[in-house]
């Protein structure tokens, strides 16, 4: 049972990678200072362009349809929706690059 | 004037245009005899001579300009004084009487952005060759984060104010590390290249650490305010 | 007049061209490479794309390269009392 040559799964069955479905509490607390992060940014953006009483596109398009992170779910903040998936739903770090674009908003109802 | 066109006329007489004028009259040769510093007392006939043989006066002149540079422009010049009173908490000010009167203090002092934790007397060697000090030279540490004693100690946030304490450190010299080489070699290749290197680093001794009194911190802020 | 002070704190590595080029026209061509551009909507909307990638901050002043180095640089932490003759 113990020992160096134990059977365990990685031995006996050859490739295995074992991905955790969920988030740890410390990757789960980097996602949200990322996402604050570009709160921040758009904030800073905003800021500076109501000053000069300016108004983009871009940014009143972000402000309308983009929660920040304070107003999201947590089940947002940490998975999105998949149609394949068994209950709709993956850990957000199947997303590629997940630490570097934005994906906060869901299908309703999901 | 009159006596440069005469010698010079006489020169022109007596050597034949034909032949080569000698090495030392060559405007390389002659520029090379009249900028070694080695040479002190120059005979002013070869002045002349390197005046004669196409040397710019500006040549003169740059034998002066070391002089007249600025003399240690490496080296930070003292800061200006700082016109806002010392902010000094009430306990601080409570406590700096008695770690005043420790018998012996340390202090955590910051030469670019490094600690080095000393008492007065201590000798450090400095990591790098700090340019442009030469041994004697007093330097003044104004950038502490703690100072402390046996008992006691005041922590700075993130540094303490440099008018509450004096320390003063000596350059005593600089000190060489032995020759290091290393060897560097490519692969499938014979060629080795062999680096050497010599560092230099500066010694200095803490000659002085004194904790300045309420009155002298205080008086100094409202003084220049 | 105001500045964005815009620094590439995230690489651009591995991103769709587009996001690439944004961050080569906006001049960050490596992280913690920091450039100021007024404050304008078409520089607004650079931002916008590569929002994730950089941390703005709004200055007054655009700081020149040196200015920038001079920022970085700690303080020396001494001064020469009194020199030596030489």
């Amino acid at each position: 049972m113990f020992g160096a040559f134990r059977p365990t799964n990685s031995l006996s069955g050859g490739l295995l990678w074992k991905i955790p479905w969920r988030l740890s509490k410390f990757q789960k607390q980097r996602q949200r200072k990322r996402l604050r992060a570009v709160d921040s940014v758009v904030a800073t953006l905003d800021k500076a362009l109501t000053k000069m009483s300016i108004t983009t596109r871009a940014v009143e398009r972000w402000k309308e349809e983009m929660p920040v992170e304070q107003e999201m779910v947590p089940k947002d903040k940490y998975s999105i929706f998949d149609r394949k998936e068994k209950k709709y739903r993956k850990s957000i770090r199947k997303l590629p690059k997940w630490t570097r674009v934005s994906q906060r908003v869901n299908p309703p109802g999901y | 004037m009159l006596s440069r066109t005469i010698r010079r006329s006489i020169l022109d007489t007596r050597v034949p245009t034909s032949a080569l004028p000698p090495t030392f009259l060559l405007p390389n040769r002659a520029r090379y005899f009249n900028s070694t510093t080695q040479h002190v007392d120059t005979p002013p006939e070869s002045i002349y001579i390197s005046q004669l043989a196409t040397s710019p006066p500006a040549e003169a002149a740059e034998t002066v300009t070391p002089v007249r540079r600025p003399i240690r422009p490496k080296v930070p010049l003292p800061p200006a004084p700082i016109s806002e009173p010392v902010a000094l908490d009430a306990s601080v000010k409570e406590l700096l009487p008695l770690l005043a009167a420790q018998p012996s203090h340390y202090i955590s002092a910051h030469i670019h952005a490094k600690p080095y934790l000393v008492t007065a007397g201590d000798t450090v060697r400095l990591p790098f060759h700090m340019p442009g000090v030469v041994p004697g030279d007093v330097l003044r540490l104004n950038r502490a984060s703690s100072l402390g004693s046996r008992d006691y100690t005041l922590k700075g946030t993130p540094y303490l104010d440099e008018r509450i304490f004096e320390c003063r450190a000596r350059v005593m010299g600089t000190e060489a590390e032995p020759m290091r080489t290393k060897e560097k070699k490519k692969r499938r290749n014979r060629r080795i290249n062999t680096v050497k290197s010599k560092h230099k680093f500066t010694i200095l001794r803490i000659a002085e650490l004194k904790i300045n009194s309420l009155e002298d911190i205080e008086g100094s802020g409202t003084e220049s305010v | 007049m105001s500045f964005f002070r815009i620094t590439l704190t995230r690489s651009g590595i591995g991103m769709p061209k587009r996001t690439q080029g944004v961050l080569k026209a906006l001049g960050l061509r490596h992280r913690m490479a920091t450039v100021f551009y007024p404050v304008t909507p078409e520089v607004a909307g650079q931002i916008m794309r590569v929002k994730e990638l950089v941390t703005v901050q709004e200055v007054d002043k655009a700081l020149t390269k040196e200015e920038l180095r001079a920022e970085r640089r700690p303080e020396a932490g001494f001064y020469l009392e009194t020199a030596a003759p030489r």
